[in-house]
């Protein structure tokens, strides 16, 4: 389990389905973190997905992010049709901006 | 209010498509009833049901029925217009790079930095052909079995011990084919086979062609958690152009 203070993004919605069901969708990404072998990589936390936690790879930590969250909106392109925040409004997972995230640490 | 349907490229084929116009093509026949959608989902890659119904599209609308759509052409303005009548909103793609070019902007980014790269990697693309090197049979069963092209499964063959090599030599003899991509085999394909070829091909050919092959190792990954045949996962972009 990653570190709370290595979060860049924590994210929570209500998931329309396919079906027509209404699923809770949060979603965790960690900071950038780097691999020898393998590059940098973002752990990703998706309990709508599966329970063990996915670990995204980039060139650099700026990909490694933007991967990740292209990642998920691949993984759930075909069963949410959208995502609602607590208002109702239709919402979108936010794209990270490492560069000015770095720049804030 | 949605956007007009567009093509970006010509679907066909023989042809180099546009990825976001495979997308959108295949749900907006979905939505008319001419694409029926795998059970693994839509994915952005051309297939022979895609083409089937591009065809049954034209033959309905007494189009030349040839499997292609143009951008402009009769067939896509058939399309936008059917849909518009029906009511039925032209698909958009969920990423943020809509309406974009075919080149992701994740990926563009590192063109700039990496132009002098063009030039000595396309001469090193044409000497990789003209000095094919004998290529042993276990590389095809690899890129068979991890749904790579020969030439990255070599690569990758090339770059493992021989502990490593038998390691791999026994799961490819011992494993079933498994088409619909095991999640366990899926976590061991992206974290042992991709992306360490990823970074191979980044320490040959540089930094935007490291890019390139980890955005398409982020796509096969989700295409194997989501249950589609390898032999429909993209390929692993181990080239530099």
């Amino acid at each position: 389990m990653e570190q709370l203070d290595n979060l860049i993004l924590s994210w929570n919605a209500s998931a329309v389905l396919q079906t027509g069901e209404v699923a809770q969708f949060s979603l965790r990404i960690y900071k950038p973190q780097f691999e020898e072998g393998r590059g940098y990589y973002c752990v990703v936390e998706c309990p709508f997905l599966r329970k063990e936690h996915f670990k995204i790879f980039g060139v650099d930590e700026v990909q490694a992010c933007e991967l990740s969250v292209s990642f998920i909106n691949q993984m759930i392109e075909d069963d949410v049709v959208r995502m609602l925040d607590e208002f109702g409004q239709e919402i979108a997972i936010p794209e990270i901006d490492w560069e000015a995230f770095s720049v804030k640490q | 209010m949605s956007r007009p349907f567009m093509l970006h490229s010509t679907i066909g084929r023989t042809r180099n498509v546009d990825l976001e116009d495979i997308h959108r093509t295949k749900k907006a026949l979905r939505d008319l009833g001419f694409y029926r959608q795998p059970r693994y989902g839509i994915t952005r890659y051309p297939d022979e049901a895609l083409f089937r119904g591009i065809e049954d599209f034209q033959r309905n609308r007494g189009l030349r029925v040839d499997g292609t759509m143009k951008p402009g052409g009769e067939t896509e303005r058939a399309l936008e217009s059917v849909l518009r009548t029906n009511g039925v909103p032209s698909p958009s793609p969920m990423s943020a790079t809509a309406g974009e070019t075919t080149k992701s902007p994740r990926v563009r980014r590192y063109e700039r930095n990496d132009e002098t790269m063009n030039g000595s990697a396309s001469g090193n693309t044409e000497l990789a052909f003209a000095f094919a090197p004998a290529i042993p049979a276990i590389v095809y069963e690899i890129a068979q079995y991890f749904g790579m092209a020969v030439m990255a499964a070599y690569a990758w063959w090339m770059s493992m011990s021989d502990n490593q090599k038998e390691q791999i030599r026994q799961k490819v003899n011992d494993s079933e084919n498994d088409e619909d991509g095991d999640r366990e085999d899926c976590d061991y394909i992206y974290y042992n086979v991709d992306i360490p070829t990823c970074n191979a091909i980044e320490k040959r050919r540089g930094k935007r062609a490291g890019a390139r092959c980890r955005a398409t190792a982020a796509e096969r990954y989700a295409a194997c958690l989501k249950g589609v045949p390898k032999d429909q996962w993209p390929p692993l972009d181990t080239w530099n152009n």
